[in-house]
């Protein structure tokens, strides 16, 4: 197992009060797989991918849980046991390319400072970048070296993000997002070249997005969250053939299918991250709730091999109760 | 600059007082008065005079200063090293202390180097800086007995090691034909009113630095370059910085443009032989060649430094390149 | 295929009342803006209630006490006396008078002006747009003090000549700042609909772009009274500016800079209060930009 989130409690302070933005995230990654995790905006999605790699914002409150990676917890460690990880064990791309790049500095010095912070000496730096450039598909690499960002596409700049990335072959690539600013075309050579990082280097990725799509043709395996809980895990074949929780089901009738039917919505709203959540953060919303899905929230359990649910509807033995 | 110079002229005509009055003097007979009033040509029509004027402006021949009878451009640019090399200086120091302060503010928030960066910002701006010259000339003359009072040379010393004039600015001057003694009563000099003229700038750049670091620091693109495993260091003082310096040096050259006349304060306290001094002087008696010759170099100046910040913005800032 | 999610709850859902109080909170938060309150509020009292406050009226406004000159500090005199005799203390707080008119008449007239003319230039464009940015551009290529100092030079001085000179300096910087912000206020929503209402412009401009643009010109008011305290002081220390026997700061200062090695007290405490003024002016007006700035777009949305 490459990764594996424990049980993450992630609480903002703001002047509205406290935020709990994860309340109890649970999956694993696997190596050499594409994890995707889907949820609408303010599930956590964002959330969970910056507490991996610790880059949360200074007014982040009560933390805990646990990210094991490689054997060690990274919430634990220090800046400096974090240097190690950063970039060249778990990588990151964000879902605005224009804000991943420094707009004074040319695509050669950004891609040569983060070589030269990994250790990659200067003599052979210039190949290196030359080397990365191509892998992610650019053929003219000196021009786009001596480029600065504002001179790039959108597209041409998310390429060059993941070029930063890959620099030094990460076991883990976290993508939030990374085609949503983009255009169809683009997205898919994205997503492509994710998918070639993928099988050529053997790395895995964590790819986050609210685009359902995408995650079916992309993804190995498919985790959906919501208000800060991961609802159900399954494989991407099994989970849009025959999702299990209720807002899985849900979201995926709300695709718009057949013309001429009218879209189906889903009843109430997301619910306030401002309070803790009592019992299952979707209960409000959810045609099957029961009285215990108001006091008691439900466990990730594992009604089939593969596949995890957090629903008292699927709680089999009582010993899920821990 | 050709509005500025219209203005200019249109305020020195019309606003009622009699130039060729005070040219000749106030005990001029009337014959000389119409004489004065021939010569400077102020019977003739007024857009001759304009034209006559600008003519002159262009040609260097600024007129000739009612109070000291030489020509204002030449007593301009006499005056004009002693006050460029106390600004210069002031400058000097408050990059080297601002920046760095800024910088480490922006860093380490709400730390006490933050706090002390902050107060130290707001107060820099607050002094007046002839109040802070006099305090200065109280406790390292006064009490202390460690720097000159005032001028930017002893006596005794520029009469044993005289410095030839090569720039202008005292202390390169005496470095560059060796003249120890020379050099260090000119530093010495130095020292005052350049601190008590870096105080404003001082509190500008630190308050911007550190402003901008803040703000640059929470951009996306230094967290992308954090989690691809950028260096601490890198971040900081490569990625952040510069692009925090840009804005920052914009202000700072807008403030260094007009500091060259707003140097007066301290120049009179000081009693430093500058532009400033010469400005004041021209205002108190009311010589208007020499008021507007001031002002016309002043607003050159103010004019060249803020291309030359433009031009520098372009080169730090690739975006701004291609208009 | 798209998740939609239900819209945020988060903007426009507070009420002026709770933006208000909650602007206060934040006030009383940061130490250095509540300095800046605690200091301008004092001098305004001392100004208000000079005759109140200063142990001996007369002399602050500048009665002449000639067997008392060049005392030191004591109880009889808190900040010593002048070299007419005159008790320092009193002098400044009766200078305070003079500061703060001084401050708040050029901030409200510069800003005022400013805004006006950037407003009208910024929303009806064009012509007027042209015309006003010219005039204006003449005015901003001057060095601002050398440009105040000139004009003062040529009308005389004194202290209501001081403020004209300085008002005069000063609008453009008010205008261009106002008019960037109208020009960008102009494409906005609740502007184009108030305009396919059909009301009239001149109305548009007065109830609807003014009121949004006032906070970063409020802001720069109130730093620039900061810098009117001490080009007040400035113009005084040269002469320029009130005149004898007015209790300006500037003025004490300049007289008194001959006595600095011998009657230290004498420019010392005229500065002193220069510096604190200003330091209120600019811990309270760094402390509404910061308050003010990340919600100004959130205040913006609110008074529509």
């Amino acid at each position: 197992m490459l990764l594996t989130v424990e049980d993450l409690h992630i609480a903002f302070a703001t002047f509205e009060g406290t935020v709990h933005a994860l309340n109890g995230v649970n999956f694993q990654i696997q190596r050499s797989e594409i994890f995707g995790l889907a949820g609408e905006t303010g599930s956590g999605k964002t959330v969970t991918a910056l507490t991996i790699l610790k880059l949360l914002p200074s007014n982040t409150g009560m933390l805990k849980g646990r990210v094991i990676f490689n054997g060690r917890d990274l919430l634990a460690e220090d800046e400096e046991g974090l240097k190690e990880v950063r970039g060249k064990k778990i990588s990151m791309i964000f879902q605005d390319p224009a804000a991943s790049l420094n707009p004074v500095f040319s695509v050669s010095e950004q891609l040569g400072d983060v070589l030269r912070s990994h250790g990659t000496i200067d003599r052979i730096r210039q190949e290196k970048s030359q080397e990365l450039l191509r892998a992610v598909g650019f053929s003219d690499t000196e021009k786009i070296l001596q480029g600065y960002p504002h001179e790039l596409s959108g597209g041409m700049k998310q390429r060059v993000a993941t070029a930063i990335a890959i620099a030094s072959e990460p076991e883990l690539i976290i993508a939030d997002e990374p085609t949503t600013s983009l255009d169809v075309v683009t997205q898919l050579q994205i997503l492509n070249l994710l998918k070639t990082i993928r099988s050529r280097r053997g790395s895995s990725v964590l790819l986050i997005t609210h685009n359902l799509g995408i995650l079916a043709r992309h993804s190995d395996r498919v985790g959906i969250m919501y208000a800060g809980n991961i609802a159900e895990i399954a494989p991407t074949s099994l989970i849009f053939r025959n999702p299990l929780h209720p807002y899985t089901k849900a979201l995926l009738s709300a695709v718009p299918r057949e013309r001429g039917k009218s879209l189906h919505t889903i009843a109430g709203e997301v619910p306030n991250l401002l309070e803790a959540p009592q019992g299952c953060s979707f209960h409000t919303r959810c045609e099957r709730a029961s009285e215990i899905c108001r006091s008691l929230k439900p466990q990730l359990t594992e009604p089939e091999r593969g596949r995890l649910v957090a629903c008292h509807l699927y709680a089999t033995r009582s010993e899920d109760y821990v | 600059m050709f509005g500025m110079i219209t203005l200019v002229f249109f305020v020195s005509r019309v606003i009622p007082s009699d130039t060729a009055q005070l040219y000749v003097g106030p005990k001029a007979t009337a014959e000389q008065l119409r004489r004065a009033a021939e010569e400077l040509g102020l019977n003739r029509p007024l857009h001759e005079q304009y034209f006559t004027y600008v003519s002159k402006l262009l040609t260097g021949d600024w007129g000739i200063s009612l109070r000291a009878k030489t020509p204002v451009l030449g007593d301009v640019l006499k005056f004009l090293p002693a006050t460029l090399e106390l600004v210069i200086c002031a400058y000097v120091i408050a990059i080297l202390v601002g920046i760095p302060l800024g910088v480490f503010s922006a860093v380490r928030q709400n730390s006490m180097v933050d706090h002390g960066g902050r107060v130290l910002a707001v107060a820099g701006v607050s002094i007046p800086s002839f109040w802070l010259a006099l305090l200065l000339q109280l406790l390292f003359f006064g009490t202390l007995h460690v720097l000159p009072l005032v001028g930017r040379l002893d006596i005794e010393s520029s009469i044993l090691h005289p410095i030839s004039n090569i720039t202008g600015f005292h202390v390169l001057d005496s470095l560059l034909t060796m003249n120890v003694v020379a050099f260090v009563d000119s530093a010495r000099h130095l020292v005052l009113p350049s601190i008590a003229l870096s105080t404003y700038p001082l509190g500008l750049i630190t308050r911007m630095t550190r402003s901008m670091m803040i703000e640059i620091l929470n951009e996306p693109y230094i967290r992308f370059a954090r989690a691809n495993g950028m260096t601490e260091r890198l971040v900081i003082f490569k990625y952040a910085l510069k692009n925090a310096i840009i804005p920052t040096l914009t202000v700072l050259g807008l403030s260094f443009s007009y500091s060259i006349t707003g140097a007066f304060l301290v120049e009179t306290i000081f009693t430093w032989p500058g532009l400033g001094t010469y400005t004041v002087n021209s205002i108190l008696e009311v010589d208007y060649p020499a008021i507007i010759g001031v002002v016309i170099f002043g607003t050159v100046f103010y004019v060249v430094i803020n291309l030359l910040i433009d031009i520098g913005q372009a080169y730090l800032d690739p975006r701004v390149r291609l208009r | 295929m798209t998740l939609v999610s239900v819209a945020e709850e988060q903007e426009g859902g507070r009420t002026r009342v709770q933006e208000m109080r909650l602007i206060l909170r934040l006030i009383r938060r940061d130490p250095l803006t509540v300095t800046g309150v605690f200091l301008v509020t004092i001098f305004i009292l001392l100004a208000i209630l000079a005759p109140v406050f200063a142990p001996y009226p007369d002399q602050g406004l500048g009665l002449p006490v000639p067997e008392r000159i060049l005392l030191p500090p004591s109880s009889v005199n808190l900040f010593g006396t002048d070299y007419l005799g005159r008790d320092i203390l009193s002098r400044i707080i009766y200078g305070a008078q003079i500061s703060l008119s001084f401050a708040f008449t050029v901030a409200i007239l510069s800003s005022v002006i400013g805004m006006v003319l950037g407003a009208v230039a910024g929303y009806y464009g064009g012509m007027v747009d042209d015309v006003i940015m010219r005039v204006t551009e003449v005015f901003l290529s001057f060095p601002p003090l050398l440009l105040a100092i000139a004009l003062l030079a040529t009308i005389g001085p004194g202290l209501t000549n001081a403020v004209v000179a300085l008002s005069l300096t000063w609008w453009p910087w008010y205008t261009r700042l106002a008019r960037a912000q109208t020009v960008s206020l102009r494409e906005s929503h609740f502007v184009e609909a108030a305009r396919a209402i059909g009301v009239r412009s001149r109305t548009i401009v007065r109830r609807h772009i003014i009121p949004n643009i006032l906070t970063p010109i409020v802001v720069q008011a109130t730093l620039d009274m900061a810098s009117a305290i001490l080009v007040e002081a400035g113009f005084g220390f040269i002469g320029l500016g009130a005149q004898a026997p007015s209790p300006s700061w500037g003025l004490m200062v300049s007289t008194g800079r001959y006595y600095i090695l011998t009657n230290w007290w004498f420019p010392t405490f005229p500065g002193l209060a220069i510096f604190a003024l200003a330091l209120g002016f600019n811990f309270l007006g760094d402390g509404f930009r910061e308050i003010l700035d990340p919600r100004l777009r959130r205040v913006v949305r609110l008074r529509t």
